[in-house]
């Protein structure tokens, strides 16, 4: 059986509007729910610009502490944001502008499939990637973000 | 050693209403800045009758010492210690505040009323595992016990427990080492997990310790009805029922590949009942314990509950444990994890972050009679 060149970039096509398709209906909930949460705790929209948000629950002490260490090697990056509902102090060296405090804990129960620390990263008002953070994945996973 | 266990006392008793032994209440703002409470703990000062609540501010190391006569703060102490995960300290008397500060560094310290260290314990062992594999740890429901000689503290396993293939070494293990407080070596190690937690996983790796006025350690087992006695004099075990009326048999852990490994325990951890706390009242001979309901994790609008928001209930058994009671708490209104008991009666803390109403800044408090 052969394919006509119209019928192979039919083929391809279909494909990349499966996986596009696959990972919007992967982080489409789950977008949803952050939304609504940026709007009622901080009357925030998630931006359009490629965008790295550190979640700082309030658990784990430690691995909450070893986070706000490395933000502190990203204060210039405007493209990334911290929110916590981690009632400690905040970083010295990063701006508050960009470290939302979640005194109410909303972000604690946040259904974003997260059990503790964890990065979403959102582009054109839309997650595209989550990943739980551990002190032992910190280092690898800040290689992505800049 | 299932012949040890005592099955005289199975709780049959109709769980009670909590409202019908408040006996008082009080509510204090936290004149302090940044003030973010992490440790409370309480001290009974027998020479004035007085309770002193211990607050430790961890972004400081600061200790505030409120004083529940005169309902107010009496004193502040610079702790000379460097907090790192997680700390835990006892206070014996004003000049004995004995600390845990960092698993790492091993030592256990000695603080007076000065803020000064008086006495400290480099906790060593070269023929066991400590060391390599483990360090000491303590917390607010397995916090340091302490007689004449020796001091009881919890192994903290130095690799990682989201490694199942790390659990049978871990539930093998003994839990509890005794220190002596002559030189800090480890003079024995005591109280392992019961054996259904090596074949099968519940992903319940601490387990709640209180010590009683005969210097007797019980221990509480999150997913066991009884509890474990340990006599420290003739170093042997019983087994005594102390079960809740709302604790049912854990499912075994099955991981849910949907989500991330920690809100996979976490789910696994609301969607079932356990034990949580144990307590021993010396003013009143009695012991409590803390048993967390089960409750729905998903809810429909995006949210999932936390352990803090489930219902729970505290067991109330005499001295000889036979079960006297089992009251109920609302969701919200309280916050299980910080349960003091003093002179005055049982303060149980309404500083629950979930409830509407929570403030950071607040000491606030109701008092129960049992």
């Amino acid at each position: 059986m052969t394919f006509s060149f119209s019928e192979k970039l039919i083929t391809v096509v279909l494909f990349l509007l499966l996986i596009s398709c696959n990972n919007n209906s992967k982080y489409s909930k789950k977008t949803d729910y952050f939304s609504n949460y940026l709007k009622k705790t901080f009357d925030k929209e998630i931006p359009d610009t490629k965008t790295f948000f550190f979640i700082l629950p309030n658990s784990c002490p430690g691995c909450v502490k070893s986070i706000q260490e490395s933000l502190e090697r990203f204060a210039t990056n405007e493209n990334i944001i911290a929110i916590t509902s981690y009632a400690g102090a905040t970083p010295k060296n990063f701006p508050s502008e960009r470290y939302w405090r979640d005194t109410g804990r909303a972000l604690d129960k946040l259904n974003l499939g997260l059990g503790g620390t964890g990065l979403i990263i959102t582009e054109k008002k839309e997650i595209t990637g989550i990943i739980a953070l551990s002190p032992e994945n910190l280092d690898s996973v800040l290689t992505i973000v800049r | 050693m299932s012949e040890l266990f005592s099955c005289s006392n199975t709780n049959k008793g109709v769980a009670e209403q909590y409202s019908s032994f408040l006996i008082d209440s009080f509510k204090k703002e936290i004149p302090f800045e940044n003030y973010s409470v992490r440790y409370t703990t309480v001290f009974f000062d027998k020479k004035n009758k007085t309770d002193y609540i211990y607050m430790l501010n961890t972004d400081r190391m600061l200790i505030h010492g409120y004083n529940l006569n005169k309902q107010q703060f009496d004193f502040t102490l610079n702790i000379p210690l460097k907090f790192d995960e997680q700390i835990s300290y006892v206070v014996l008397d004003k000049d004995s505040l004995y600390f845990i500060s960092n698993p790492e560094d091993r030592k256990i310290c000695c603080v007076n009323s000065k803020g000064e260290i008086t006495q400290s314990w480099q906790i060593t062992d070269s023929t066991k595992a400590y060391g390599k594999e483990y360090s000491i740890s303590a917390f607010y429901s397995w916090p340091l016990m302490l007689d004449e000689k020796f001091i009881y503290t919890s192994y903290y396993p130095l690799y990682s427990l989201a490694d199942t293939t790390n659990h049978k070494k871990y539930f093998t293990q003994p839990k509890i080492v005794v220190i002596s407080k002559n030189n800090g070596s480890i003079v024995n190690e005591i109280i392992h997990f019961p054996e259904k937690y090596i074949a099968n996983s519940y992903r319940e790796y601490n387990l709640s310790c209180t010590m009683n006025s005969n210097n007797e350690i019980i221990v509480s087992f999150r997913g066991e009805d009884s509890v474990l006695l340990y006599n420290t004099k003739d170093k042997t075990y019983k087994y005594k029922l102390m079960m809740s009326s709302f604790f049912t048999m854990k499912n075994v852990y099955k991981e849910d590949t949907t989500m991330d490994h920690y809100a996979s325990l976490t789910k696994y951890s609301v969607e079932n009942s356990s034990y949580f706390s144990i307590q021993y009242d010396k003013f009143r001979k009695k012991y409590y314990r803390v048993c967390l309901h089960k409750y729905k994790y998903d809810n429909d609008d995006g949210t999932v509950n936390t352990s803090g928001e489930r219902p729970w209930s505290i067991v109330v058994a005499d001295s000889a444990f036979n079960i006297e009671k089992e009251i109920v708490f609302p969701r919200l209104k309280y916050n299980y994890g910080n349960i003091l008991i003093t002179s005055k009666g049982v303060l149980v803390s309404k500083s629950n972050a979930y409830n509407k109403n929570y403030k950071q800044n607040e000491l606030n408090y109701d008092i129960f009679i049992f």
